[in-house]
């Protein structure tokens, strides 16, 4: 173990020992070896491939490594504008990584459902929690090792068999300025029975000049037939570290959908693993970015195909302006025994500036001789003949431009499936690309 | 309301336009012909503001303006229109966004606030029905899929929304079967009054049979080689363009003075 990952591992213990004390032993040995499997990993440096382009250093250098000062009235003030419009769907809220009860809202379930704070299924239905906890997360992802072994807070919610949840579950993790710096581990663990149907919406936003290390994981376990849909809409922070990781696990006929809307961060990082483990699951990937000033948004995708006769499908868009870095990494993983797949991954990039830049990977691995697999991933600028055009028309430069680009991502903001979400997502995107485009001098 | 002089045109240092007059009055249909490669295109898309086209002499006087002076979007907003031969697709935008981008920077330019949803849903309804196109094409992204023919009658759609002072048809009524091509021209008609002007660029003369113009001219090597009026384009139909286009050569070839055409 190198002296700077042993430095972490002593910063994380630390973290740890504030940690409720688990009465159950499992949880005990979940969290060890998950520390434990960080130490093994340790840091990744810009050595490590799958973090070539994305610097995490500043997260040895700088103490990162504490809670955050006790959520106050006014951070609690301020976490009710970012609130989604509408009492009745169910509503989780965070405020620097703690369940905030009183922004929240869980009404009464019917047919078995279960949506608690983490905290409270571990103490009420640990049996159930210990069921699906981590299934998802297989790989020895350095980050998702640190959440395993910092495992309290975040949420839980069950779907039993053959249950529809009308309403989509809204997730609000906010982190608000303080004095210090700070980190959050929420873990969000959605198992979904056969045949359950579910939407879960997560909005991962930051206020201002949060300096925080968010490190959150997220994982869904589908059994058969299950269909869930996830959207996450990433938003503000001109400062800290936003590292978002997404596990999912499908058994037989299990559909998923994900919709990343990635618009704020300095530094951010969406790891998004799928693993097909029986024959005809699918799912649908989708992306859009938004990158500006010194922003990094990285997005991994990794989709491991190890059942035959499974579907996937993945899109995603970005657009990068002034001296903003981006990254797409798309893996798909065919194993020997997962004939007859289908999949496609398509990134396209729009550069707006002469700085901004754009690393895109398509990774496939194929290990089966009778699957159909497509990947293109295109970098471009606007286009002049359609500037022009727009221009003949009475539009200004500024316009114009703005108006390609909204037309550039306006496809992944209609796939959508809230409308309360696409209305907030097309908002914030109008205004960022109207910030980008008015600027006199890219 | 249009006067160019002796304008010197060139695309990639290759020079395309080589002394062109012309002086359009307010109310007047003025269509210019003339083989393929004699400038017809370049005129229209330098008129509009295309920057890669650069006038290394002459002038362009548009509404008493020096038309070089005014930015691509100032002319449009001055009510210059140019109907492109090949409009482009912007997939993603849908067209009544579009319509109504373009409609509001216009009014907004002349002081006018934007014209509220209902008023401009209704006005394009109205106007779609003269180009004969469906009103699903207003939610279709712009030209996106659009036949050759769609295409055209949008560029009508929108000439007849901006209600522009100058329109420019740049070979509208190439590649257009003979129903379309009475939709544009009914379009273009209904538009015609004493104080708009049109400049026709075509390729062939049965545009004209549909719309009555006031002058007819001819483009070739770079300048005016004929005017007349709507009895020159059924002489060109008849004869084609050679003997004026040979004659053109044999008249630069003998004298390097521009030929002006007074009109």
């Amino acid at each position: 173990m190198s002296a700077s990952t042993e430095h972490l591992l002593n910063n994380i213990r630390q973290l740890q020992k504030n940690l409720p004390a688990p009465d159950q032993p499992w949880l005990n040995t979940f969290r060890e070896a998950g520390l434990s499997r960080f130490a093994e990993a340790g840091l990744p440096t810009r050595k490590t491939e799958a973090w070539k382009y994305t610097n995490v250093k500043p997260l040895a250098e700088n103490n990162y490594w504490q809670n955050a000062p006790a959520t106050s009235e006014a951070d609690t003030y301020t976490a009710k504008s970012y609130l989604f419009e509408g009492t009745s769907n169910p509503r989780l809220v965070f405020v620097n990584g703690r369940y905030t009860q009183t922004l929240s809202n869980i009404p009464v379930l019917e047919n078995g459902v279960i949506i608690e704070p983490l905290e409270n299924a571990l103490k009420n239905r640990p049996g159930l929690v210990r069921e699906h906890l981590g299934k998802a997360v297989s790989e020895a992802h350095p980050f998702a090792a640190i959440n395993a072994g910092l495992i309290a807070n975040g949420l839980f919610v069950f779907i039993p068999p053959s249950v529809v949840l009308n309403e989509p579950i809204h997730v609000l993790l906010l982190n608000t300025e303080q004095t210090t710096r700070f980190s959050a581990h929420p873990r969000i663990l959605i198992a979904a029975g056969n045949h359950s149907t579910a939407e879960i919406i997560t909005h991962e936003a930051a206020i201002g000049n949060v300096d925080a290390f968010n490190n959150c994981v997220t994982e869904f376990v589908l059994e058969a037939g299950a269909q869930i849909k996830h959207s996450k809409l990433q938003t503000g922070g001109n400062t800290g570290i936003n590292l978002s990781g997404c596990y999912v696990q499908q058994a037989r006929d299990s559909r998923f959908e994900s919709h990343t809307i990635s618009l704020g961060g300095r530094l951010l990082r969406n790891d998004l693993n799928v693993k097909f483990t029986e024959p005809g699951a699918s799912c649908s990937l989708n992306g859009l970015y938004i990158g500006c000033n010194a922003q990094h948004i990285d997005n991994h995708t990794t989709i491991e195909h190890a059942a035959p006769y499974c579907d996937s499908h993945e899109y995603y868009k970005g657009l990068i302006a002034d001296q903003a870095h981006a990254v797409f990494n798309g893996r798909i993983h065919i194993h020997p025994d997962a004939q007859k797949s289908n999949a496609d991954m398509q990134n396209k990039n729009l550069l707006l500036s002469a700085k901004a830049e754009i690393d895109t990977k398509p990774e496939l691995e194929i290990y089966a001789d009778d699957v159909k697999c497509s990947h293109g991933a295109t970098v471009g600028q606007l286009d002049s003949k359609q500037l022009f055009y727009l221009q003949t028309r009475g539009m200004n430069p500024q316009a114009a431009a703005q108006m390609l680009s909204a037309a550039f991502l306006g496809e992944l903001l209609e796939q959508l499936p809230s409308e309360s979400l696409r209305q907030k997502a097309t908002k914030l995107v109008e205004s960022r690309l109207h910030e980008i485009t008015q600027r006199p001098v890219r | 309301m249009l006067e160019i002089h002796d304008l010197h045109v060139t695309v990639d240092d290759k020079p395309i336009l080589k002394g062109l007059n012309l002086t359009i009055q307010a109310g007047e249909v003025h269509a210019i012909m003339g083989p393929n490669g004699s400038g017809k295109s370049t005129l229209s898309n330098v008129l509009a503001g295309r920057e890669d086209y650069e006038i290394t002499s002459g002038t362009i006087k548009y509404k008493g303006h020096d038309l070089a002076e005014l930015s691509i979007e100032e002319r449009a907003q001055q009510g210059l229109f140019l109907a492109f031969q090949y409009p482009v697709e912007i997939p993603g935008l849908s067209n009544i966004q579009f319509l109504k981008a373009s409609l509001n920077s216009i009014r907004e330019s002349r002081g006018e606030g934007p014209l509220d949803a209902i008023d401009f849903l209704q006005l394009t309804k109205e106007k779609i029905k003269q180009v004969h196109l469906d009103e699903s094409f207003l939610h279709r992204s712009v030209n996106t899929g659009f036949s050759g023919g769609e295409k055209k009658r949008n560029e009508i759609l929108q000439m007849l929304l901006l209600e522009p002072s100058l329109a420019i048809l740049d070979e509208t009524d190439s590649g257009l079967d003979i129903d379309a091509l009475k939709v544009v021209a009914t379009g273009i008609n209904a538009l015609r009054s004493e104080n708009r002007s049109f400049l026709l660029v075509t390729h062939y003369q049965r545009l004209l049979d549909h719309i009555e113009p006031d002058f007819v001219h001819v483009l070739a090597d770079g300048q005016i080689a004929k005017s007349g009026n709507k009895e020159l384009a059924l002489e060109l139909e008849q004869q084609g363009y050679g003997w004026i286009t040979q004659a053109a050569k044999d008249n630069s070839q003998t004298s390097t003075q521009s030929y002006s055409v007074k009109l």
